[in-house]
């Protein structure tokens, strides 16, 4: 199944410190304010939080709505969050998308030269999440 | 093994594209000896910086710590790519000495709780294999090398948000008279006791 619209990922470590980022924008965007889907984004890592300690699984699906777009969040083990904000509802494809980039963060992880919880800046990382992206969603 | 990796242009695979291990490769165990010898440099590298015991086993801790932050994810992964998250303290506690055991050393520990101290637990194992070839002189007596597996923990805990003061003790052993057993401590912070309690 394929979806279209605005899409927004991000990987967030602790102290919600943002490791990565990824947009993809087929439409035009119809807000006014560019800065808005990422501040919503940012501000639904409260109920990413939240939703964490009460569930024990990795992906909790949908967190939080706003507008038309949801909040799609998948928590690891050490507490990494990877957020999709996304337009239409698809819980296998994302949970598929989510496992496929949590394995390419544990190569990282295990990159000695990696500092952790330190921006991803491998532009091969951001070849093969944007591989993953287009081969899911797309 | 080197050239597995090399294609035909001689270009080394990057790493995100080598698959991850996984439980079934069995060809990527370490033996004991080779891990020794690492450890025994890494033991020597902080003995020319220090020649204070606790100073010393701080440093073999923050050793450990940084392998504990990263992993975790694996471990958990490596169990079960599909795996739950522990969320409750007693359950963390024994995937520790289960799981996380097992893959670093092929055995498991036991988990106990102390009697005196309300949120302490004590994770205790019999025999040590990482400080199995190290004999201490006399000034060294009291070192615990085992220093390095307590900060391990630390690190597990602190990625998990299960933050503790985690100590390393030996005592005496239970079935090898000349041996010690390792005792590493470990108390909770208030905030994951008030956590653990709102969850019960």
């Amino acid at each position: 199944e394929k979806m279209s619209g605005e899409l927004l990922f991000v990987i967030v470590g602790k102290n919600d410190k943002p490791l990565y980022e990824l947009e993809h924008n087929s439409e035009h965007r119809e807000m006014d304010d560019p800065n808005l889907v990422h501040f919503f984004l940012h501000s639904s890592l409260d109920a990413v939080e939240e939703c964490a300690w009460k569930k024990d699984t990795m992906y909790l699906k949908v967190v939080d709505v706003f507008q038309n777009m949801k909040v799609s969040a998948f928590v690891s083990a050490g507490n990494v969050k990877y957020l999709l904000l996304h337009s239409q509802k698809n819980d296998d494809t994302i949970k598929n998308f989510f496992q496929e980039v949590h394995e390419l963060y544990l190569k990282v992880l295990l990159n000695p030269f990696y500092e952790h919880n330190s921006k991803i800046e491998s532009p091969i990382f951001d070849d093969r999440v944007r591989n993953i992206l287009r081969r899911r969603f797309l | 093994m080197l050239s597995n990796f090399l294609d035909r242009d001689s270009e080394p695979v990057n790493i995100l594209d080598r698959p991850l291990p996984s439980k079934r490769d069995q060809k990527r165990e370490v033996s004991l000896s080779s891990f020794c010898y690492l450890y025994s440099e890494i033991i020597q590298y902080h003995q020319k910086r220090t020649n204070q015991i606790k100073e010393f086993e701080r440093r073999l801790a923050d050793t450990g710590y940084d392998v504990g932050l990263r992993m975790i994810d694996y471990i958990t992964w490596r169990k079960d790519r599909n795996s739950k998250r522990e969320i409750r303290l007693e359950s963390f506690l024994h995937f520790i000495a289960n799981n996380v055991w097992r893959y670093l050393f092929g055995q498991s520990a036991s988990v106990e709780i102390h009697v005196d101290i309300k949120g302490c637990y004590m994770i205790t194992e019999e025999e040590t294999i990482i400080s199995k070839f190290i004999s201490t002189t006399r000034e060294y007596r009291n070192l615990n090398c085992a220093a390095f597996v307590g900060g391990l923990i630390e690190g597990l805990l602190d990625a998990a948000e299960f933050e503790a003061v985690v100590s390393t003790r030996s005592a005496p052993s239970n079935i090898a008279r000349s041996s010690n057993k390792t005792v590493i401590v470990i108390e909770f912070s208030e905030s994951v006791l008030e956590r653990e309690a709102n969850l019960k």
